[in-house]
């Protein structure tokens, strides 16, 4: 017995620790995932509402005028990047960073908000400016929180420091399959106006202004908070995507070794056989 | 018993209710509206107090809400609230502690920098559970 089976029979070892690890992170992002598609469904209703009673008061009401709503050139965009802690999770947080900058020229006009520390460092390393950052809430986001990010944000764009507000947060498809996504909250665009069937007046008490005043914070809250919650069960279903092709891989590579190893131990055995043998020749 | 519509609750946390009444009161900024069958098309916003959603038997329902706002359409009304709960769910010592706590903040205000704005409403918040709760039940 050679070196080279002690040699191979310490890789199986450790690629055998490396597995249990892995499977055991499958395990744990498969059950964190259970909890935050659950959270998911209780609060896709409300995001829903408020999405579509907001496209309805733009759409029927052709007379509200508001900085809310997109006119002209935007030149100062806002980030407000969702992504994880941890890594271990594929591409999720490396998609998600990425997808914030794909319309990016220059370094400087883009201000950044960013939730998570995966995206906190990636950003401040390569110099990017972020002005505010939410790290360790991304994995079990509150309404707070949303609330928190959004206070922030609006005082921005009311200050004029940015004239738009983009939400890149990672879209839950299915469980295998996420989908890095950027939302522009502010300003909003108002959807194409069908002349046929504007017809009904809509009351706003005490006025058009006054309603909407309130429910944009409301709107983007709400949208962040939504996106929050469904970043979270998409980080979850990365991770675990990640540590079940991990943990099948070391299978692959324990199989391959485990050949190996067998050939290496059986031709040392067929060596000893002929050096036995041609010894007892050689005494004859 | 007039003709029902479609009402439908949701806050953050939950579906709160999805049903078909006859009649809901709501208190807006502008004061208590009530919305019956038919109602016109409205958008307004609504304060932290109460929503009353009447039941087959005419007896009303109680409810706590905070903020938020309500959209009348003519398939169905929807109320957007950031908190709400039947009467008998509110957690009256959660109120109180949550009442005192609010009270506090206030008191020691500006020294400390507390958000003074925001304790405001807690307190409001706390004060309308405890209120409904009281005499309601």
């Amino acid at each position: 017995m050679g070196s080279s089976t002690r040699e191979i029979k310490r890789k199986i070892r450790s690629v055998n620790s490396t597995m249990q690890i892995t499977k055991a992170f499958e395990l744990v992002s498969t059950a964190k995932l259970k909890r935050a598609r659950d959270r998911m469904d209780i609060t896709k209703p409300y995001f829903e509402t408020i999405q579509t009673a907001v496209q309805d008061i733009l759409s029927a009401d052709k007379r509200i005028k508001s900085k809310y709503i997109a006119s002209g050139e935007q030149v100062k965009p806002l980030y407000i990047v969702v992504t994880s802690d941890r890594g271990l999770c594929g591409g999720y947080n490396i998609n998600a960073v990425k997808k914030s900058l794909e319309h990016l020229k220059t370094k400087d006009e883009a201000k950044f908000i960013v939730i998570g520390k995966r995206a906190y460092d990636l950003l401040k390393q390569h110099g990017y400016n972020v002005i505010d950052s939410f790290l360790y809430i991304s994995e079990k986001p509150e309404y707070i929180h949303a609330a928190q990010i959004a206070k922030v944000a609006m005082t921005l764009y009311e200050k004029g420091e940015v004239d738009s507000i983009h939400f890149v947060y990672t879209r839950f498809v299915s469980t295998i399959s996420q989908l890095a996504t950027d939302l522009l909250l502010l300003p909003i665009d108002r959807p194409e106006i069908n002349d046929d069937d504007a017809t009904t007046i809509v009351n706003y008490e005490p006025s058009p202004e006054e309603v909407f005043k309130y429910i944009i914070p409301k709107y983007i809250e709400s949208t962040l908070y939504g996106g929050l919650i469904e970043s979270s069960a998409s980080e979850q279903a990365a991770r675990r995507v990640a540590m079940e092709s991990a943990s099948d891989n070391a299978e692959d590579i324990i199989e391959e070794l485990t050949l190996s190893f067998n050939q290496a131990r059986q031709a040392a055995i067929t060596q000893e056989i002929s050096e036995i043998v041609g010894g007892a020749e050689a005494l004859k | 018993m007039g003709n029902k519509f479609m009402l439908e609750v949701v806050t953050p946390d939950r579906a709160f209710f999805k049903g078909e009444t006859d009649m809901v009161i709501l208190r807006t900024t502008e004061g208590d509206i009530g919305i019956l069958y038919d109602h016109e098309p409205l958008v307004a916003p609504l304060r932290t107090g109460s929503m009353r959603v009447r039941l087959d038997d005419q007896s009303y329902r109680w409810a706590a809400c905070s903020s938020g706002f309500m959209t009348v359409s003519e398939e169905k009304t929807t109320v957007i609230v950031d908190s709400a709960e039947w009467v008998d769910e509110i957690d009256i010592d959660r109120a109180i502690e949550a009442k005192k706590r609010a009270e506090e903040r206030i008191h020691e205000g500006r020294e400390k920098g507390v958000d003074v704005m925001r304790a405001r409403l807690a307190l409001e918040r706390a004060i309308n559970r405890i209120k409904l709760r009281e005499v309601r039940k």
